[in-house]
């Protein structure tokens, strides 16, 4: 029996001005899979992506996380699904003025899971160790590779142990080493059983570590499946993605 | 024609987006939790790291408003009214005004360019994801130390600019200091200084919200964050001056001074 939706995107569209960035799409995201978004630069991946917690709101459509739709709700109204869905930015988006220490705490202290003390300094030190990030507690930002940042931002955004993780292209600018480390991350996130979302142009991270994929090209989807269907059936689309062919026409 | 229709379409949406953000903040400023640590850090930043080019702008205002009034008035033998002339040009318009001018340009730039790279690197995006209120977080702290210490560092400044002008007043033009104090503080009414103390939370009001609202709607990359924060100066100080005319002119007309 498969497991049941987490997310459900429907009729889902897009616009800004007179350009339909997204059309009309439909896809159900279930508990505990990872699910893959594939899709060129500027095919509104990350719109789409930011649309579930809120960040963003579609022209028109539904999000519907958890059973409920974000949409239409206010910032106040989304912070329980933001506590619920965590999100990796591309970058980091660490906050320049803490340190990782500081970074990593920040979620606990500003939503009173713990005070500053002894237990929270475990509880950091705990999630550095896990995302093999120990001794870098009292860095800044500035001072650590690109690889490390992300790694440092996905670990900010465990650290309410979210049951979803939305990760928007993690291993873009980052060099084989780096992005070999960070997949191994993300498959350790998947096989603890959190549902992830992955927006992303590489290839070989989308069929390494999704169990679904959805390919989007001018605005739609063009398909949708498991990682071998695609690669199977849709290779003519898949490779036209490659050699940077749109719409896989 | 096109210009004047583009600038005031910009300047109606600047109105509604500077009413809505006042709005936020004012409603944010009361709910838990309150951030007084970095109401206080901010206090810090904005004011001890700012006393310095205040107390340099208080002694030169002091200094170029006594040789001007004082070396002027002396022709006519009228270097008496100097210490008048100098409390009252200092509270209610120069001193108060340079203050918050230089003020606009030192505190208000900072905050500009602080929440506009703080959009352009997501980091206002991050907050928001990880469930937490851009505005009450970083906006409402700023406002509140704004208010609180752009007033007193306005005071100080024309304290000290007063005690300069004093001192210059006995060198240069041979007026007792004390008397020279005690002339110029029984001058004017009480109302007067306090009228020039609302005035500079006013204007604080007017530095906080305008930079934030520039640092919080920056919509293209890193490479606007200068020209984001030199428009959110100019806008500042537009607003500033019009403010000025405006409270000068119900200071004038309903309190009968």
């Amino acid at each position: 029996m498969p497991n049941k939706p987490v997310i459900e995107v429907k009729n889902f569209h897009v616009t800004y001005g007179d350009k339909v960035i997204l059309k009309d799409l439909n896809f159900t995201i279930r508990e505990k899979e990872c699910f893959t978004i594939l899709g060129e630069s500027g095919a509104g991946k990350t719109t789409l992506l930011s649309s579930i917690i809120g960040l963003k709101r579609p022209t028109e459509g539904e999000v519907i996380v958890e059973g409920q739709n974000v949409v239409n709700m206010s910032e106040e109204e989304l912070v329980p699904i933001r506590k619920k869905v965590a999100y990796a930015f591309q970058n980091g988006a660490l906050f320049d003025s803490m340190t990782v220490f500081e970074n990593l705490a920040f979620p606990l202290l500003e939503h009173g899971k713990v005070r500053l003390g002894r237990t929270l300094r475990k509880k950091v030190k705990e999630e550095l160790e896990e995302f093999e990030l120990g001794g870098t507690e009292d860095l800044y930002p500035s001072e650590l590779s690109g690889g490390m940042k992300k790694r440092v931002g996905i670990a900010r955004s465990m650290m309410l142990k979210p049951k979803v993780i939305l990760y928007d292209e993690p291993t873009v600018s980052l060099d084989p080493y780096n992005t070999a480390n960070l997949v191994k991350t993300m498959l350790k996130l998947k096989q603890k059983g959190t549902t992830s979302v992955l927006v992303t142009h590489n290839m070989s991270v989308a069929l390494k570590i999704s169990d679904r994929i959805a390919l989007l090209s001018n605005g739609k989807i063009e398909a949708i499946g498991t990682s071998r269907t695609i690669e199977k059936d849709y290779n003519v689309l898949l490779k036209n993605f490659i050699e940077g062919v749109k719409g896989g026409n | 024609m096109k210009n004047s229709v583009r600038i005031l379409s910009e300047f109606s949406s600047f109105i509604k987006s500077f009413a809505s953000l006042c709005g936020l903040v004012f409603s944010q400023c009361w709910k838990k939790p309150i951030y007084y640590r970095l109401i206080i850090k901010n206090i810090y930043d904005f004011g001890y790291r700012s006393l310095f080019i205040v107390i340099l702008f208080g002694i030169t205002i002091g200094i170029v408003l006594t040789l001007h009034t004082g070396l002027s008035l002396q022709k006519y033998g009228a270097k008496l009214y100097v210490p008048k002339i100098i409390i009252l040009a200092l509270f209610s318009e120069v001193g108060t005004v340079m203050a918050i001018f230089v003020l606009a340009g030192k505190i208000g730039a900072g905050i500009t360019s602080e929440l506009a790279s703080m959009k352009v690197t997501e980091q206002l995006d991050a907050l928001r994801a990880l469930g937490v209120s851009p505005i009450k977080r970083v906006v409402v702290p700023k406002v509140i130390a704004c208010i609180l210490i752009i007033p007193i560092l306005s005071v100080i400044l024309n304290c000290i600019a007063f005690l300069t002008s004093a001192y210059v007043g006995h060198t240069e033009l041979h007026l007792d200091p004390i008397d020279f104090l005690a002339r110029g503080l029984y001058t004017p009414p009480l109302t007067f200084f306090l009228f020039g103390v609302f005035k500079t939370i006013v204007f604080a009001l007017f530095i906080a919200i305008t930079s934030c609202h520039y640092g919080l709607n920056i919509t293209k990359g890193s490479y606007e964050v200068g020209r984001t924060t030199m428009k959110s100066i100019v806008v500042t100080f537009i607003l500033i001056i019009f403010g000025d005319l405006f409270l000068t002119k119900i200071y004038y007309s309903f309190l009968h001074i």
